[in-house]
């Protein structure tokens, strides 16, 4: 935030004057916080709760949801297609992590470095964290299309024929297919992420590196990179939480085929839901996806870099 | 690293490897423009150029396919979705920057928790919420749903903004006899108009690309938005490629001109997203 601050000063003097005065205050800040705390309340905090206790019930939409405890959970616990889906967003979560922010960072360092053309490289690479995941996922589903697709195309007038495929349709290569497609959407997001955080790092620390005759590989690893910290920290984060989330994209080019080959949480949850009208089922999915996300989210909160970036 | 000192090698790589990923990024957006402008009979050897100019794959997808009107529901949803999220959002932010009162801590911690949900885990109470209470293929769902999800980043971004602003200023404010909601008004929200503009492109691409709940709650082809319609058209009937190209090249517009105007905001307000 650019603006200088002068602290952040109680200016709120009525607080400090009489008691009905202080009581005013309060319920002007009230006022003020209640149609977003209604908001937040009724679609966020009660839908949680929901979701949790919806998790103990079998339920098909119509008539009553029963209990069962933790039926839906046990069942989850020998049911193959879940345990399919769990693995492929960890895969997910791994390419982002070895693959993506690797890359990234990468592409970062090179773009700060005074590479010519740095700017438009930038631009261009934020390009696709933009476009509409529903776009980015029907136009690769053309590009690698049997029919006239761009990628097979490419290969036929490469004389390669031979390596043509059925990119989607193809149980081997789905989800490799796929994950291409995903990092082409997310790539750009670590690289604007590691960017904004090599410009934090002063120059004179990169200089005084320079002087001491460390060479430029050194440099990255042993001051540039324990810099980084709290950046890599925060994207490593992220992407995971991108890894967990993933949805639109699966379900737009394979809905989860073939035979589950690319099937995630996400779009299993979206199955039980809506095909089989298994509520209670696609309750416990969704509360597991959360689980997991806390479980994240608080490994971060314990190694919390000092520095808020 | 610095690029000067760099050997050559590594240089020639570094550009290869960066021609080769500007590549990858710009073909699908070449072969879809080309797509989005050539003849059906053509549909099959398209590459990155264009095989002549049919403008007609534009009026058609945007008369026959209805694009025309999931464009008006998505700019109409959108919009409402912004106005409420940051009216209410911006408002909250204030109180918890500004104001002292009990449990302030705990309900912004209540907030900021909100950051780890997303439309997906939240789809199916958010569904039965919405079958139960009746707002399900309503116009107003996707806006105040919408507008809810993205309350805590906007509270967050929002309230560190508000904590900056000098205290004599809303002493002043308050001496020239402003009321709170005269000082927010007339003081608070001028002031944070860039951190709103960030804030509100941030919410911008994530409302126009959401798709579950689109698809979910409203089912009803007259209100669905964009994303929604291109994804049941595709899975329904659709096999015109050189209209659905067409079709995707005009969802994309609306982001791209905003992007190209507003670029520094926006992958501000993007990486600003990782505060999260």
């Amino acid at each position: 935030m650019s603006h200088v601050s002068a602290g952040a000063r109680p200016a709120e003097k009525a607080s400090t004057g009489s008691r009905e005065g202080r009581l005013r205050h309060w319920l002007t800040a009230y006022g003020f916080l209640l149609p977003a705390l209604l908001l937040f309340v009724f679609f966020e905090f009660f839908s949680l709760l929901y979701n949790v206790y919806m998790g103990f019930h079998d339920w098909s939409g119509f008539g009553d949801p029963r209990y069962v405890g933790l039926d839906n959970y046990k069942y989850l616990a020998n049911d193959e297609l879940f345990w399919e889906a769990l693995q492929h967003n960890v895969i997910f979560m791994i390419v982002a992590l070895g693959v993506m922010a690797v890359l990234s960072l990468f592409i970062a360092l090179l773009l700060d470095s005074g590479m010519p053309g740095a700017g438009i490289f930038r631009g261009l690479m934020f390009l696709p964290v933009i476009v509409p995941t529903v776009v980015v996922g029907l136009a690769w589903t053309r590009v690698y299309s049997t029919q006239g697709g761009l990628l097979n195309q490419s290969l036929g007038a490469l004389g390669l024929d031979s390596w043509q495929n059925n990119w989607l349709g193809n149980p081997d290569l789905a989800l490799p297919a796929v994950l291409v497609v995903w990092v082409w959407r997310h790539l750009g997001y670590g690289v604007v992420m590691f960017s904004a955080g090599l410009l934090s790092i002063p120059d004179d620390l990169k200089e005084a590196a320079a002087l001491d005759g460390a060479s430029q590989r050194q440099t990255v690893i042993h001051i540039i990179v324990p810099l980084m910290r709290p950046v890599i920290f925060i994207v490593a984060l992220w992407f995971t939480i991108y890894a967990f989330k993933v949805f639109t994209l699966v379900f737009i080019m394979t809905g989860g085929g073939p035979y589950g080959a690319t099937e995630v949480l996400n779009t299993y949850l979206y199955e039980n839901v809506f095909r089989y009208f298994d509520l209670g089922l696609g309750s416990a999915i969704a509360n597991i996806g959360i689980l997991i996300l806390i479980v994240f989210a608080a490994i971060r909160g314990l190694f919390k870099p000092g520095v808020e970036y | 690293m610095r690029w000067k000192e760099l050997p050559l090698w590594f240089k020639v790589a570094a550009y290869v490897l960066m021609l080769i990923l500007a590549f990858m990024t710009l073909a699908p957006f070449m072969y879809f423009i080309s797509l989005s402008l050539s003849k059906y009979s053509d549909t099959y050897n398209i590459f990155l150029l264009p095989k002549g100019f049919e403008w007609r794959n534009y009026t058609a997808a945007w008369e026959t396919v209805n694009i025309g009107l999931h464009y008006r529901n998505s700019l109409y949803v959108t919009a409402l979705a912004l106005v409420l999220n940051l009216s209410a959002g911006s408002m909250a932010a204030y109180a918890l920057a500004r104001f002292h009162f009990p449990a302030r801590e705990p309900i912004y911690n209540l907030f900021l928790a909100g950051l780890i949900l997303s439309s997906e885990t939240m789809l199916i109470p958010l569904f039965l919420n919405a079958k139960e209470f009746g707002m399900l293929n309503r116009w107003w769902t996707l806006p105040i749903i919408y507008a809810t999800l993205g309350l805590p980043f906007t509270i967050f971004v929002l309230r560190a903004f508000f904590e900056t602003l000098p205290g004599e200023l809303l002493d002043a404010a308050a001496i020239d006899g402003c009321n709170p909601l005269q000082t927010y008004w007339h003081i608070m929200l001028p002031l944070s108009r860039s951190s709103l503009l960030t804030v509100g492109l941030f919410q911008f691409v994530w409302f126009w690309d959401e798709f579950i709940l689109a698809i979910s709650l409203i089912t009803n082809n007259k209100l669905r938005t964009l994303t929604a319609g291109l994804g049941k058209l595709y899975g329904e009937y659709f096999i015109d490629y050189p209209v659905l190209a067409a079709a995707l090249v005009m969802t994309v517009i609306p982001v791209l001109i905003i992007y190209v105007l507003t670029q520094r905001q926006m992958i501000r307000g993007m990486t600003m997203g990782a505060l999260k």
